[in-house]
């Protein structure tokens, strides 16, 4: 991904004698295959229950001993009255998080990047992500004291701004924001490393051509990250259905609920508060489903603009 | 190298967001269970047992709490019921922020495995079609006496229903409870009532005019923060006790049936559509935007409701009890015991007839039972029969003899006024001393006595008078009554009921859903309605009334009424 990465595409044919070569290498990855085997791939067993009807009563019921249902709950889940809004918050809240979140990631990054002092970049670097390592549930109870009614913003202003109870998507922005400030930092350690992996000679050759810093960042650095850049972006773009329901859920309140609702959470009210197993992970299963497709399309739209693609 | 990692990454990720929900699946593989427990090898098993089990050596149980607030088994009620049944309970109780028991139990059910013992509360359902449960009846019949003794006729109400006799659960609640105390259908601070000379309010009109009174004399608290007329908790389940409860209670001047209504015919409708509710949460709305109902009610958590309203800032609230009384004891810890709160019977018209002490017999559906996990059912049952011993109840209740309390010379128990002024404002006293700690435990009501006529908990008439602090023993002389109960309707005003509170029964899967969908519909309209301006409520209560009938409102009325057809008990 860095600079460092071969410019020729020549394409290794895979032969006995390849195979032999790296044996080593082989060898080495094959624990992880079965890591993968055993814990990614087997669980999708589980999906049948997507395809069954499964209440507390034919849980630990053999597999075919219970009812298959077809896609009676995936109907069930289409047809559910907070099924358009919620996939609307979900893709909303998701999209603003990823533009926003993505940008202020690489701003921040080169802020750093471009710091002289060391030592005052290595703290301020390690106190940015420390909310990262902190649960959501602190995280909530801290935003919630800043934003909700009453709290330190309303109280700055001396007015009541409705930050956190105003039921249209100035929640998804709220939420966006807290997830930028929680996750900032965390972000911003990729697209460091991708920048210090730009070589120092291009920015002496730009200095002695008379490159001042910004355009130094603009032609050098952002250039230099930006395989980086998009492999992120290629990346979330397809996670971009799993918005984490904590966060959701924490930073709710029954007036915004209608806008907080996304589809991880909807999956746990219907499959494990209503017991409705199937349906829940129906729920699931659809959203892995497009998650694929969002990222194949992305990965697509990617090789078209000439870019390195993923997969 | 670093492609590699990226594109490991990347495989974990496209699978890992795919499986919430279906994490464990060792269901597909495992082989049919033999251990799913009939009754029929239940009753086979406790014949096996019999003759091993008659004894106390040392055994632990697990025991989920739903109502659980701390685990600890290291305080002397605990340590006496070791020594007493050899029993060691490890508790645990929900984890969840919102204290909800239904994840825990989804996670059971989904591992197949459940404690000993098991308090599941609204969750019971689950557990009992997951064939958790183990039937009680036998078990009863054999080891049981106590246990048939505590609850007499009414063992039969415990049988589960829907064409399944077994007896699953005991019933968390007192048996053969007075109403001795109530905490009414709306709480007003003690300070607002001296100062209107004694005069309580009892209808809707009245319980505004002395909230507006108050506020317009006392705008802010002696240290200066601001006055707040009536404030909810919202956020989280506690809406039902705080929002829609009191709608109930006040506006239909019913009890408490949970979200629904009964007539006298049985029918039971949902009961935020009535023509009464709107008009309470017509006057919700207009307190709101007369700034009379906290701006915040609405998006403050639990936790900022109970921080509230023990700071005495709250004119007054519209709660239950359970949930405020760790307010009243922070106030009274702070010296502030006129802004406790006194319970009143207060509804919408002068014609309604406040059902607050209307007696709903032994409530059934939540309670303790045992689970087909555990390893000696028979040491279990033994364990919940010493408990409903008089011996147990004692314990339970009342705590350790000579510690806890000291019998006097006519055989009576008493408690020290220390010991009873420690139970009244030290928010841990449960968790320290282990009485009434373990919700779920089956206990014999308040103002009951044993067949020797030895009060079996604390609260009996003369010791709930004994109790009054001085707001409320200067209340009694003013209203000119032996009790505060007395100012409201009593119970025997009303028709005895032939069936339970419905709200605690255990209802199929599917009469659940229909109620969680109207329930999830009814709880943000509301607070949007309450919230909203007061030009729009017409138009928000006509979209929630609307959204309620196209979301199943009658088809639910309908099978919830034939539901509690088949729970009335033929006198």
């Amino acid at each position: 991904m860095s600079s460092k990465k071969p410019k020729s595409k020549t394409k290794t044919r895979l032969s006995l004698k390849t195979l032999w070569k790296q044996r080593y290498l082989l060898a080495m990855s094959i624990p992880f295959v079965i890591w993968l085997i055993i814990f990614k791939y087997i669980p999708l067993w589980g999906w049948t229950m997507a395809f069954q009807d499964v209440k507390p009563s034919t849980f630990n019921k053999p597999i075919f001993q219970r009812q298959f249902v077809g896609f009676g709950n995936f109907v069930k889940a289409f047809k559910d009255r907070l099924f358009t809004q919620t996939m609307i918050n979900t893709l909303g809240v998701s999209i603003i998080g990823i533009a926003i979140g993505t940008f202020c990631a690489i701003l921040f990054a080169i802020l750093l990047n471009e710091m002289k002092f060391l030592r005052f970049k290595k703290t301020t670097q390690t106190i940015s992500y420390l909310p990262h390592f902190v649960s959501w549930v602190i995280i909530a109870s801290i935003a919630k004291n800043v934003f909700n009614d009453g709290g330190v913003i309303d109280t700055l202003f001396n007015k009541n701004l409705h930050l956190m109870s105003t039921n249209s998507i100035l929640i998804w922005f709220v939420i966006v924001f807290i997830d930028v400030w929680k996750e900032v930092g965390w972000n911003a350690i990729i697209y460091l490393s991708a920048m210090a992996g730009i070589d120092p000679g291009l920015y002496e050759a730009a200095e002695i051509d008379g490159a001042n810093r910004f355009q130094r960042i603009w032609h050098i650095t952002l250039p230099g990250i930006r395989p980086t850049i998009i492999v992120l972006l290629i990346m979330s773009i397809g996670g971009a259905l799993n918005v984490g329901m904590e966060r959701q859920m924490l930073l709710s309140n029954p007036l915004v609920e209608q806008h907080t609702m996304v589809l991880s959470w909807f999956s746990y009210k219907r499959g494990i508060g209503n017991s409705d197993y199937g349906l829940g992970t129906a729920i699931g299963v659809f959203q892995s489903a497009v998650g694929i497709t969002l990222l194949l399309i992305a990965n697509k739209i990617a090789g078209l603009f000439g870019e390195d693609k993923l997969i | 190298m670093k492609k590699r990692i990226l594109s490991c990454i990347l495989a974990g990720f496209m699978v890992l967001g795919t499986l919430s929900g279906c994490g464990s699946n060792g269901s597909g593989s495992t082989p049919e269970t033999g251990s799913t427990s009939t009754p029929a090898s239940n009753s086979q098993q406790v014949e096996a047992d019999a003759g091993t089990s008659d004894d106390n050596s040392p055994i632990t149980f697990t025991y989920y709490n739903a109502d659980g607030k701390n685990s600890n088994w290291d305080n002397p009620v605990a340590k006496a019921i070791t020594e007493a049944t050899g029993v060691t309970l490890e508790v645990s109780y929900p984890v969840s922020s919102t204290g909800e028991p239904k994840e825990d139990v989804a996670l059971m059910i989904a591992s197949d495995e459940f404690p000993d013992m098991i308090y599941a509360k609204g969750s019971a359902t689950d557990l009992y079609e997951a064939g958790a449960y183990i039937d009680m009846t036998d078990l009863i019949e054999q080891y049981g006496p106590n246990i048939k003794k505590m609850y007499g006729d009414e063992l039969e109400k415990l049988k589960w229903g829907e064409g399944d006799d077994g007896i699953y659960q005991l019933s968390y609640a007192g048996v053969g409870e007075k109403d001795l105390t109530t905490d009414g259908t709306a709480q007003i601070q003690w300070a607002v009532i001296k100062e209107n000379n004694y005069e309580y309010p009892t209808t809707l009109e009245e319980f505004e005019k002395t909230i507006k009174d108050y506020l317009a004399k006392h705008p802010k608290t002696p240290d200066g923060q601001d006055m707040i007329g009536i404030t909810m908790s919202a956020s989280d389940w506690h809406w039902m006790i705080t929002l829609g409860n009191p709608a109930g209670f006040i506006a239909d001047a019913a009890p408490d049936n949970g979200q629904w209504l009964i007539d006298d015919k049985y029918n039971v409708t949902y009961k935020h559509v009535s023509p009464e509710e709107k008009e309470y949460f017509k006057w919700l709305n207009r307190m709101y935007n007369e700034g009379i109902l906290d701006p915040n009610f609405a998006t403050q958590t639990d936790d900022d409701y109970i921080a509230k309203v023990s700071s005495g800032r709250v004119v007054a609230i519209t709660d239950a009890d359970w949930h405020y009384n760790p307010c009243n004891r922070a106030l009274i810890q702070d010296g502030k015991m006129e802004c406790t709160y006194c319970g009143l019977p207060v509804v919408l018209r002068k014609d309604q007839k406040c059902a607050s002490l209307l007696y709903q017999g032994l409530k059934v559906g939540w309670g303790i039972g045992i689970t087909k996990s555990c390893k000696d059912p028979v040491r279990a049952i033994k364990f919940l029969d010493w408990l409903c011993s008089d011996e147990g109840q004692m314990l339970y209740n009342w705590g350790v003899k000579d510690v806890h309390y000291f019998i006097d010379d006519n055989g009576q128990p008493y408690r020290t006024d220390e010991e009873v002024k420690k139970s009244q404002s030290d928010p841990d006293y449960s968790k320290n001393t282990g009485m009434g700690n373990y919700t779920g435990f089956p206990i014999y009501g308040r103002g009951s006595y044993s067949a020797e006529g030895i009060p079996y908990t604390p609260s009996t008439k003369e010791s709930v008078k004994k109790d009054y602090n001085e707001e409320e023993v200067a209340a009694c002389k003013a209203w000119g009554v032996d009790m505060l109960t007395d100012i409201f309707p009593q119970a025997d005003e009303f028709k005895l009921l032939p069936y339970s509170a419905l709200w605690a029964y255990q209802k199929p899967q599917e009469l659940a859903n229909m109620e969680n969908i109207l329930n999830e519909i009814a709880w943000p309209s509301l607070v949007k309605i309450v919230t909203g301006s007061e030009a729009d409520f017409e138009s928000n209560w006509k979209a929630m009334v609307d959204e309620l009938y196209a979301n199943g409102l009658e088809d639910a009325n309908k099978a919830m009424t034939a539901f509690l057809a088949g729970k009335i008990i033929d006198k």
